[in-house]
């Protein structure tokens, strides 16, 4: 136990010399981060009530009866939606977290125990997930309790309740991730992780879109949502993680304590288990295997499926003529976390087309549903890329700046190198993925919108991730996962979805039931030029402002 | 030919180097020595472009190469080295070769020949990642060697390299500066220095505190027997 809170009490050290050596910059970016989390709980419950309240006044959905457990049923969905994504965020921070070499090794060498990092580590996935739920689901948390007038009591146990919850599922992504690394032969246990986590990561999102009820938003929206709400139950006590976390909030909004007390005794005890569980089976396996990982060397799920990651005479060509380019795709196809990624969006945007096929029978206005809803997808999904390969970009490339900085290519050169790369596959991705929804909704083959939309975006897409990546870049820190994580990572995310909501408002307004508004459609192009005059000025500046940086 | 004279930086509030001053003619080895934090990288960092000075002078190759040809000419070797971990050797170097745009007739040659005399043939297709720290630095030497630049700056380039090596690295050094090469060596290794550096310029807390051949810096520190260290700690206690 005291060695434990050794772990904790020097982590609280560098969280104190961080805090000592902040600056300014510093300073602002936690200020903007604050504000930002104020912002979005307060003024996104605040958005809920009023949605809620205007609901209540609409004559037609009067019957729907905008009560307690419509509220309910929604947090449940939600909860149901976020169980898949915390047991992935289990395993996707498995080996990150549990396989830092450095700390391992000086613990190994030093003759100490290993279970206070490792208890410490497991801690540390598990909160930094909870804090992840906590703020995503707060609004409507603060909403719920709000609209029904709870006791401070809810809000009070809120957080806990959320935390076990987390405690529970974050522990089941955890252990799977031992149970792989039981079984993953000698050297090997890292890429076996690693593929499995990409395997999973796959499945869940391919099972959370397939089996939401998006088609609730189908022929006739209004009905479908009466008939959803008609078939609301009582609340009843169950085994499942996301319906007894639902409970505890419902028991409480409806003061049925007998309902809370089971719940929350059953979710507690779930929670131990889970703990237990990991810290002892846990961290058998752990120790066991700990040799076999440390002694693995640059094993990645290429070695798995046998591919190659040598050198060929292709690939010599292609460094001769095209150096950059040739190094920014050998790092797309020989790292496995951008590869993860990049899968996974396209089994994102394959599970929305498959979602619409599964409609049968598809009428004028759910075709034109559908388009439309393919534009803030398109958005959704290459924010997701571009939150991972576009902003991290020039900051991953870590000391090795120098070597650019230095060279005559020039750091001009380099970024729109990158720039063009990165552009090039978000176009074309979101120009496959809008075509394809627009032929399979039988909708007009609306390639002026498709192409327009897809240009702009990427455009935005792109200069945003390079003005904020150059802003804000860390040239101390060379994984590109810890810096789409971190504050920089928020902030882009938040960005480039505010700049793309007028291009997604041009082209869903651009949809009409004869035909696309040419009108809106040639200002699309007007807004198009506009902002490649923009974005190009402004990364000149910013590329300005990185020679002129000493790094 | 490297010359700085009153060599002045300062980083926030910090004066990182306050008078440094040195010169390191074509065909020398010039050891540069001073204890941590004396500001031997920054001036390093300086020299190669990637930080500005906040006064004083530096002339790079007798004040005649162009400004943008200076990238070409200078190649610095850092502390620790910078490779792309996701090439393999042969890549890398191939990628070093696209980005100075060197002359591509020679280019196949010349990679080979890096790859063979730093002991990389075997691994040449494997990935940087997967190198050991000593590989890492020696095809970091052979990246810089395979420019041919005049000027070599080398910030503590026996990191990780095993004896043969560490021997080979200062035989390279000694036949390049042999061939009219310049080359400023910054090291903790005090008898690599000793060996084969021609003159040693001493910096202790931001400012060159001595300066000259080491025969030269002993009749001033009245050290009749003696080596470099005792030079060294009598400089830089003297200091204190």
């Amino acid at each position: 136990m005291k060695q434990i809170l050794n772990v904790f009490n020097l982590k609280l050290i560098v969280l104190k010399n961080k805090l000592i050596h902040s600056t300014v910059m510093d300073a602002i970016k936690f200020f903007i981060l604050s504000t930002f989390i104020i912002f979005y709980c307060w003024g996104g419950q605040y958005v809920i009530i009023m949605f809620f309240n205007k609901l209540r006044e609409m004559p037609n959905l009067a019957e729907m009866l905008i009560s307690k457990l419509w509220v309910s049923q929604i947090l449940l969905l939600l909860f149901s939606a976020f169980t898949p994504f915390l047991i992935f965020g289990g395993m996707i921070s498995f080996v990150p977290t549990f396989f830092n070499k450095k700390e391992l090794t000086f613990n190994m060498v030093n003759n100490r125990s290993l279970f206070p990092l490792f208890a410490y580590n497991y801690f540390e996935v598990i909160f930094k997930n909870f804090a992840f739920i906590l703020i995503a689901i707060a609004p409507l948390l603060i909403a719920y309790g709000k609209l029904f007038d709870v006791s401070y009591n809810y809000f009070i146990s809120a957080p806990v309740v959320i935390f076990l919850f987390a405690v529970v599922l974050v522990s089941f992504g955890i252990f799977i991730s031992f149970g792989i690394m039981r079984v993953a032969p000698d050297g090997k246990v890292i890429a076996a992780i690693n593929f499995a986590t990409m395997i999973a990561s796959m499945f869940l999102i391919y099972y959370l879109i397939l089996s939401n009820p998006v088609n609730i938003i189908g022929k006739d929206f209004v009905n479908q949502l009466l008939k959803y709400a008609r078939q609301l139950k009582e609340p009843a006590s169950s085994f499942k993680i996301s319906v007894m976390t639902n409970l505890i909030f419902t028991g409480i909004v409806y003061n049925k304590s007998e309902l809370v007390i089971i719940n929350a005794l059953k979710l507690l005890g779930m929670a131990i288990f889970a703990i237990g569980v990991n810290l002892v089976i846990g961290y058998y396996v752990f120790s066991k295997k700990i040799i076999s990982v440390m002694e693995e060397s640059g094993s990645s799920i290429f070695s798995i499926f046998r591919i190659s990651s040598k050198s060929s005479p292709a690939s010599l060509k292609a460094v001769k003529k095209y150096p950059l380019v040739f190094k920014e795709i050998m790092y797309l196809l020989r790292d496995q976390t951008i590869l993860l990624q990049i899968l996974t969006i396209v089994v994102l945007a394959v599970a929305f087309i498959i979602n619409i096929l599964k409609v049968s029978n598809l009428d004028r206005a759910s075709a034109i549903f559908y388009v439309r809803l393919s534009y803030p997808a398109t958005v959704l999904l290459l924010t997701v890329f571009a939150g991972r390969l576009v902003f991290p970009s020039v900051s991953s490339e870590g000391r090795n700046i120098w070597l650019i900085k230095l060279s005559p290519f020039g750091i001009k050169k380099f970024i729109y190198t990158k720039f063009f790369l990165l552009f090039f596959m978000q176009f074309v991705f979101s120009m496959i993925f809008l075509l394809t929804v627009n032929f399979i909704s039988g909708y007009k083959w609306a390639i002026y919108v498709v192409f327009n939309f897809a240009f702009l975006v990427s455009v935005i897409m792109t200069t945003t991730g390079f003005v904020l990546g150059i802003l804000l870049a860390d040239f101390s820190e060379s994984d590109p996962w810890r810096i789409a994580t971190g504050l920089g990572g928020v902030l882009f995310f938040i960005a480039s979805f505010a700049f793309s909501l007028f291009p997604i408002l041009l082209a869903v307004i651009s949809y009409g039931h004869h035909g696309y508004r040419m009108k809106v459609v040639y200002f699309s192009f007007i807004i198009s030029a506009i902002s490649v005059l923009i974005g190009y000025f402004i990364l000149n500046k910013m590329i300005r402002y990185l020679e002129l940086k000493e790094i | 030919m490297i010359k700085i004279n009153h060599l002045a930086k300062t980083i926030g509030n910090k004066k990182i180097l306050i008078d440094v001053n040195l010169e390191v003619h074509s065909g020398e080895i010039v050891g540069f020595l001073g204890p941590n934090k004396a500001g031997k990288t920054t001036t390093m960092k300086i020299l190669a472009g990637l930080l500005n000075p906040t006064s004083g002078e530096i002339i790079i190759g007798d004040g005649k190469i162009p400004k943008d040809d200076i990238s070409s000419s200078v190649a610095f070797i850092p502390d620790y080295p910078l490779l792309y971990e996701k090439l393999t050797g042969r890549e890398y170097l191939n990628f070093i070769y696209s980005v100075y745009n060197l002359d591509n007739s020679s280019r196949n040659g010349k990679i080979d020949y890096m790859l063979e005399i730093f002991d990389l043939a075997e691994q040449k297709d494997d990935l940087c990642g997967n190198y050991s720290l000593g590989m890492q630095q020696k095809l970091s030497f052979a990246s810089a060697f395979l420019r041919d630049p005049k000027i070599l700056l080398v910030d503590e380039p026996m990191n990780g390299l095993d004896p043969k090596s560490n021997k080979m690295v200062q035989d390279m050094l000694v036949e390049f500066a042999a061939n009219g090469g310049t080359v400023l060596l910054s090291t903790h290794i005090l008898d690599i220095a000793e060996r084969i550096c021609r003159e040693v310029v001493v910096i202790n807390k931001g400012k060159t505190v001595a300066y000259g051949t080491i025969p030269e810096l002993k009749n001033m520190m009245h050290i009749e027997s003696g080596s470099l260290i005792d030079v060294f700690l009598a400089v830089t206690d003297k200091q204190k």
